[in-house]
């Protein structure tokens, strides 16, 4: 490998770690451990789980969706997305979006100050939520 | 989904602030049976969706497409038929090709009815809308304004706005004062 190469490399090792730090530290602002809520039924066993996302689990994930959503919003579609949850937090209970097909059912739901997502199966139930203003935060964090 | 595209582009549009739309709902409806049938619905509260308006920016629309069930729109050719009709809206129709895809549009009253064409590997249907929903979508200049379009269908109240068809697929976005579609999943909650 060429010096020039050596060089360049470094630059882009350094740059990615900047740019993971950076997205690390604005989600580890807005993103407080153990407020992502998962619970999963699985109705053949009857058996129920319920736990929390580890807080460095979450801040990992936010970090590299906050990098990636960045390149991708040339339109505004991040703020106007804050802007729109924001909002939904007057609504008692809005089913924002439906998923239907023959195998399961998929929905996004505004409930008492709440984003859940529910995905229902004929066998299982997988629930993830977080509070609005949670979600509102990483929108805006993707601007 | 490609199906998700258009819906997506209308859920960023968001409502107009002067639209005095209280109670309103703007629903996204898009039904596919090609194979394993699946429906997705959206259910925007105008209130909520206009205070996303003020983020909102125009954007080039050289690259944008919107895709169904195999057939795929550029809005900058969607832009060349609005353009024509707006240079002469005596024509019957309007003819635009764009690699293997051809547009034709057509006004119907106050409805723009746009043909797409394609060969066998771009597949065809047609997409029905407001002819002032579509002039508000794509302004001169090439760019894309969804929030002046939606301004645009606010404007007009309860009623259908979007029909598009395409083999298999079918999108519908319309205005009520519901909350979910009385034909809404009741396949829920053990």
């Amino acid at each position: 490998m060429s010096r020039q190469n050596v060089l360049l490399l470094t630059v882009f090792v350094l740059f990615a770690l900047f740019t993971a730090a950076v997205s690390r530290a604005v989600f580890s602002h807005v993103v407080k451990p153990g407020v992502v809520a998962i619970s999963v039924a699985d109705y053949d066993s009857g058996s129920r789980y319920a736990f929390s996302l580890p807080a460095a689990l979450v801040h990992a994930g936010a970090a590299f969706a906050h990098s990636a959503v960045r390149e991708c919003d040339r339109s505004g579609s991040w703020a106007a997305a804050a802007g729109f949850l924001a909002a939904l937090d007057r609504y008692e209970r809005v089913t924002l979006l439906e998923i239907e097909n023959d195998d399961a059912l998929i929905f996004l739901e505004a409930n008492d100050g709440r984003l859940a997502l529910r995905i229902e199966s004929v066998s299982a139930r997988v629930e993830v939520d977080l509070p609005l203003r949670t979600a509102v935060r990483i929108a805006g964090a993707g601007m | 989904m490609r199906l998700a595209t258009l819906a997506l582009l209308l859920f960023a549009a968001g409502f107009p602030a002067a639209a005095g739309a209280g109670g309103l709902w703007l629903h996204v409806r898009v039904d596919q049976d090609s194979g394993e049938r699946t429906r997705v619905t959206l259910n925007l509260p105008a209130d909520a969706v206009r205070a996303a308006l003020p983020h909102l920016r125009s954007f080039e629309g050289e690259n944008t497409r919107i895709h169904f069930d195999g057939a795929a729109v550029s809005l900058r050719d969607l832009g060349h038929v609005v353009a024509s009709i707006e240079r002469d809206p005596s024509r019957s129709a309007v003819v635009v090709r764009s690699g293997r895809t051809r547009l034709e549009g057509e006004l119907e009253g106050e409805i723009l009815l746009v043909r797409i064409g394609g060969d066998c590997a771009t597949g065809g249907g047609e997409i029905r809308m407001p002819y002032r929903v579509a002039a508000a979508l794509v302004p001169p200049g090439g760019s894309v304004d969804p929030a002046s379009a939606i301004r645009e269908m606010i404007s007009r109240g309860e009623g259908d706005i979007l029909l598009a068809t395409a083999d298999g697929t079918t999108v519908r976005v319309w205005i009520d004062r519901q909350e979910r579609p009385q034909d809404a999943s009741r396949r829920r909650r053990r």
